[in-house]
């Protein structure tokens, strides 16, 4: 029995357009979740993250590989493991002449749960002054807020949203990180699929990026930063010291009067290499990387058809056969 | 039962399925109203009128007859004959009073193929409206796929909505087509115009199979636009479809398409068989003796079986594919 919760084997989705051209949406997709904690999903507009999602939850057919949800077998089996499973699929979606409240009635009594499960649902999300006004005279917020509250009327093991935070507010965007920091403390597993970055960097503990429908990388948050930290050094003979320290293994480039080290060593390597080399510091600066350079480095490097590191595959950009 | 009662919850909580569901009440009442009206009894005052008419059209003529009898050439009566007999047939006397009371009283019998047809008819056309948006705006909001989250055994999802729109619409069309009879049996009663025990068995079979047509028609329009995803876009099918493709089928194979065609097969489902115009043996004339043909009429006769066998195909059909289309496509 894996301890994965969500896991996907060479997952293709292609669609045919109306010009009769195949799209390749998402192609051998190998998606490892672990369970618990907070799982970021990232990658470009049509990257296939929408689409993978939806091919989980039952609502698009692969065309090729295998998915399994809690070790199960989906879409086969689905419905054992859907009770276990929130999501919220690109918009939210209700029925727009009935309430909040009712919308939420109908889709908790269609799995068996009680009404007040509606109430603490809608208390969770702040909606609950609310309720009773119609779907369509919401906000962009208040309906992303119903579409969370949606989720956890199954008090689920996995949470799969897709940009919950679209739309909201700043005091509301920081709301909705709060509850979903707090669901993965908690031992939920939450899929993060979100196009803001820093969110990403924020809540979660795992990312997987993919573009052009592939896995570009996939890890811990901080591995996926850590690989490419960079130093800033300054010293008084720099041409000398970027010698001693390419001697020693590291990746470095001159910037005027400093130099730019890449290293995946912690920095007092740099600090003996240099001592050893009869050089002393001046400045040793982290420029840590962000999850925005990594990234737009990993997708940008999709798109010119290179791979890239940190498990990459690769890539060859979207395509389209005739 | 459980996504049943939550269907059931549903089609309630939709305003336009209680607007259309409120119409199958008050058109019918409206259109009873009408055969009141329609088919009330000769009063005194009318039949007053109509004699005063009378007399005066009488008197009128009368004149015109003097005047003519008296001055022939002037109404240009041939030489030779009786002015008495010719000024008769230009003038015409002799009036009755019952020509101008042309109102036909309540014919329960007969109200069958009239105004309940009629019911049944408007009925089918609401509940086939109330399937049809039902559907639609699960499909129209995205709300489907929300559905499809908490329930994702999607047979079990067509089915429950299915028989919500079903067993809702079938309950309703069979209380207002028993309300109309009611109501009918009741204005009957009131002007002692009580139809046979034969005649009311006839109605009562007619409008049981109206109720199930209603209730067919939901879930027709309820499959077609599961089948479609648009409630436009069922509505032009059903709307080419009841139009044009009728003319067009008619026009291509003539009157033995007949047939084949929707409104027959219905009438020989709501009426235990009907009888209808194909043409066939109308130019095939027989000599029957003493110089006499006999022709054939071109009729011909459609049996209950066959108008319920074609509906149940039809029927089937839309189902079937619906169903199949439902739970292989992938969901917006």
């Amino acid at each position: 029995m894996s301890d994965l919760v969500i896991e996907t084997h060479g997952l293709n989705k292609t669609f045919r357009t109306r010009q009769g051209a195949v799209r390749v949406a998402v192609r051998d997709l190998d998606l490892a979740v672990p369970g618990g904690g907070v799982h970021g999903f990232l990658g470009p507009n049509g990257s296939g993250k929408t689409t993978t999602i939806r091919m989980l939850l039952g609502l698009s057919r692969p065309t090729g590989g295998t998915m399994r949800l809690f070790g199960t077998e989906v879409p086969r089996h689905l419905p054992d493991v859907m009770p276990r499973i929130g999501a919220v699929v690109e918009s939210p979606k209700f029925s727009p002449m009935f309430t909040g409240r009712q919308n939420l009635l109908l889709l908790a009594r269609s799995i068996g749960e009680p009404d007040a499960r509606v109430d603490e649902a809608l208390e969770t999300v702040s909606l609950s002054g609310r309720d009773g006004d119609r779907y369509k005279a919401y906000s962009l917020g208040m309906k992303q807020r119903l579409a969370i509250a949606a989720t956890l009327l199954k008090q689920p093991q996995l949470l799969i949203l897709d940009e919950p935070t679209n739309g909201l507010d700043p005091a509301g965007i920081r709301e909705i990180r709060e509850t979903i920091r707090d669901l993965g403390a908690r031992g939920v597993t939450v899929l993060l699929s979100s196009h803001i970055l820093a969110e990403v960097q924020q809540v979660c503990d795992s990312a997987t990026i993919i573009g052009h429908g592939r896995m570009l990388a996939s890890g811990r948050v901080e591995d996926l930063i850590g690989s490419s930290t960079t130093y800033r050094v300054g010293v008084a003979e720099p041409d000398e010291a970027g010698r001693v320290l390419r001697a020693a293994g590291h990746v470095v480039r001159r910037e005027g009067a400093v130099l730019v080290v890449d290293t995946p060593e912690p920095p007092d390597r740099i600090t003996r290499a240099l001592a050893e080399g009869g050089i002393y510091l001046s400045e040793l600066v982290p420029v840590r990387a962000d999850l925005e350079s990594v990234f737009l480095e990993l997708t940008e490097e999709s798109t010119l058809g290179h791979g890239a590191d940190l498990g990459a595959r690769p890539a060859t950009g979207a395509e389209e056969v005739r | 039962m459980r996504l049943l009662t939550v269907e059931l919850t549903r089609l309630r909580w939709r305003r336009a399925v209680v607007v259309l569901l409120a119409c199958c009440v008050v058109i019918p009442a409206l259109l009873l109203l009408g055969l009141a009206w329609g088919t009330r009894p000769v009063s005194g005052s009318e039949i007053q009128q109509a004699k005063d008419m009378v007399a005066e059209n009488n008197r009128a003529n009368q004149e015109a007859y003097d005047d003519c009898v008296a001055h022939p050439d002037d109404f240009d009566i041939p030489p030779g004959e009786d002015p008495a007999v010719i000024c008769k047939q230009y003038t015409g006397v002799d009036e009755d009073y019952r020509w101008y009371l042309t109102r036909q009283p309540l014919d329960v019998a007969a109200e069958r193929e009239g105004t309940g047809l009629a019911v049944i008819s408007l009925l089918s056309a609401l509940t086939m409206l109330i399937g049809t948006t039902f559907a639609g705006h699960d499909w129209n909001s995205g709300s489907m796929s929300n559905q499809l989250l908490f329930e994702p055994r999607r047979r079990r999802v067509w089915l429950a909505k299915a028989a919500a729109v079903f067993a809702t619409c079938l309950v309703v069309s069979a209380a207002v087509l028993a309300l109309w009879w009611g109501a009918v049996w009741l204005l009957a009663g009131s002007r002692d115009l009580q139809a046979s025990s034969h005649a009311w068995g006839r109605i009562a079979a007619s409008a049981g199979r109206g109720s199930l047509l209603a209730a067919g028609a939901a879930v027709a329009g309820y499959a077609l636009t599961m089948l479609f995803r648009s409630t436009v876009a069922t509505l032009g099918v059903m709307f080419a479809v009841a139009v044009a493709g009728q003319a067009v089928f008619v026009a291509v194979l003539g009157d033995a398409a007949l047939r084949w065609v929707l409104p027959t097969n219905i009438g020989a489902f709501l009426f235990n068989g009907i009888d209808y115009y194909d043409g066939s043996g109308s130019d095939q004339c027989v000599d029957v003796g003493n110089g006499a043909v006999e022709c054939g009429t071109g009729m011909a006769h459609l049996s209950l079986a066959f108008g319920s066998t074609y509906l149940l195909v039809l029927f089937g059909v839309a189902a079937a594919l619906s169903l199949w289309s439902f739970q292989r496509r992938d969901v917006p």
